[in-house]
């Protein structure tokens, strides 16, 4: 699975990267974006597109997000 | 493990116009400031004049409040996960209370007119407290009480207060009968309004958004595990000192305060320094702006405990209200303000925008930041020179018009896109 680390991108770049990353799936590709916060706006526009994520709490400050197409 | 892509329905943010109906009146009433000086306020020096006491809650609950309430609107659901029940109403109903009270209130301080100040009090108490409460319900239900929740709970308590107390100093003024506590009563509403409401929720607020907007280290955990606990105990210390008028308490919490403040102050300057991206932007000039002017603020206020001239209390109240909360605010309003735009187009499927820095643009708000500069020093200047008035009057006009202008300018794209889509159709 391919990872993105964008805890050193200031807004807007983190959810440029991850819709990016997003866009290029592949049918049953997944996607994991590291991250600092819980990137809750990007949720928004996630399932707005029809993607899926599942969250990853590994610590008050390490997220990761894994995001898939479909539900 | 946990998912998060059903349920909670958290991840919704409102829509840009409840915010931005908020950030967009301040500079207005900043420049009902700026004409306010011209035509009214020939000096500065007597904080406890009419036109004074007017002008001050034009920027502290037109400007700072107005900014502050409209974000947390928007920061609610980032922050907290939670949302406001309702906000489609009552975000407007709140905005329209306040801006409507404070005209009232205006009128009704300058003139001394009773009847003004009820309806002025009534009107802006139930905004504040429709606000205070709905805000504390949706934060006490967030899973994960962060730093940032726990500093704005300790700020909407200290508003709480605040307005409490501003309801009886109206009452009193509109009844005129002024008590022998009277004064002290009238300090602590300062000092729950400026350190307690406006300071602890800019503690809160940098929680969050220094680390990200900035890529700067996270501020010391035992900074924000404590930080806010202290400071409103402390307050309720200062106020008890004051109340009772017992002086080595009052001195006591005071010096706890100002400490926990000017750390906040120096750790945000070396987070800054050594953020890993080296960007500078207007934003950045604000912060240290900001964080500078309120350490400057909490010193002359201490030095005042030693030379007691009230002149220095006035410069440090100018200094802390237009120097660091204004300018910190200000500074956000052109991080946030791109950022909503760039956003909610996004969500709506739109691509290849302009990036949220280009949105404004970096020469409009360096215009902006040394017009806030020289009205900053011209404000000081009215504490000691009369013949400032009109200066003074002119660059706060200027300066808020020009944020005005560089906010609608930030938001422009957002409402162009929406009339275009509505005609495609």
């Amino acid at each position: 699975m391919k990872e993105i680390d964008v805890r050193d991108y200031p807004p807007c770049e983190p959810m440029e990267m991850a819709l990016e990353a997003a866009s290029a799936l592949k049918s049953n590709d997944k996607v994991k974006i590291i991250h600092k916060q819980i990137p809750y706006p990007l949720f928004e526009v996630l399932k707005n597109r029809g993607f899926s994520y599942t969250l990853e709490e590994l610590d008050t400050d390490l997220f990761h997000i894994i995001i898939k197409k479909g539900s | 493990m946990f998912g998060r892509d059903s349920g909670l329905s958290l991840d919704q943010a409102p829509p840009l116009q409840i915010p931005l109906r908020f950030f967009v009146t301040a500079p207005i009433f900043g420049i009902v400031a700026g004409l306010f000086i011209l035509a009214f306020v020939p000096s500065l020096a007597a904080r406890s004049s009419l036109e004074v006491i007017t002008l001050t809650h034009f920027f502290t609950i037109g400007f700072l409040a107005m900014v502050m309430i409209g974000a947390m609107f928007q920061m609610l659901p980032v922050v907290a996960g939670a949302r406001f029940k309702y906000q489609n109403i009552l975000a407007p109903l709140i905005h329209s209370l306040l801006s409507g009270g404070l005209i009232v209130f205006a009128y009704g301080i300058y003139t001394y007119t009773s009847i003004a100040m009820i309806v002025a009090m009534v009107l802006m108490a139930f905004a504040f407290l429709m606000f205070i409460f709905s805000t504390l319900s949706a934060l006490i239900k967030a899973k994960n009480v962060t730093p940032t929740i726990k500093a704005f709970i300790f700020s909407l308590l200290s508003l709480f207060i605040a307005i409490l107390l501003a309801m009886h100093i109206t009452i009193s003024h509109a009844t005129t009968d002024i008590s022998t506590s009277h004064q002290a009563l009238l300090n602590a509403h300062i000092l729950f309004s400026l350190m307690g409401w406006v300071g602890m929720l800019i503690i809160g607020v940098s929680f969050q958004v220094v680390p990200m907007f900035y890529v700067a280290e996270s501020y010391p955990e035992f900074y924000k595990k404590h930080a806010v606990k202290v400071i409103f105990i402390s307050m309720l210390g200062l106020a008890f000192g004051l109340i009772n008028d017992n002086y080595q308490l009052y001195l006591l919490f005071k010096i706890f305060i100002s400490l926990v403040f000017i750390d906040y102050g120096v750790t945000t300057v070396s987070r800054l320094i050594t953020r890993k991206r080296k960007i500078s932007d207007t934003t950045i000039h604000y912060w240290y702006l900001a964080m500078s002017m309120l350490i400057v603020a909490l010193l002359l206020s201490l030095a005042n405990e030693y030379f007691n001239n009230y002149l220095l209390n006035t410069v440090a109240a100018i200094i802390f209200i237009y120097g660091f909360a204004m300018s910190i605010i200000t500074g956000m309003l052109y991080k946030v303000v791109p950022f909503l735009t760039w956003f909610h187009l996004t969500n709506q499927g739109y691509m290849n925008m302009p990036t949220m820095n280009d949105l404004i643009g970096k020469k409009l708000t360096t215009i902006q930041f040394y017009l806030h500069v020289v009205s900053l020093a011209s404000l000081i200047g009215l504490v000691f020179i009369n013949d400032l008035q009109v200066v003074a009057g002119v660059v706060v006009f200027l300066s808020n018009a020009f944020i005005l202008y560089n906010l609608i300018k930030g938001s422009k794209l957002y409402f162009t896109k929406q009339g275009l889509e509505k005609m495609n159709f």
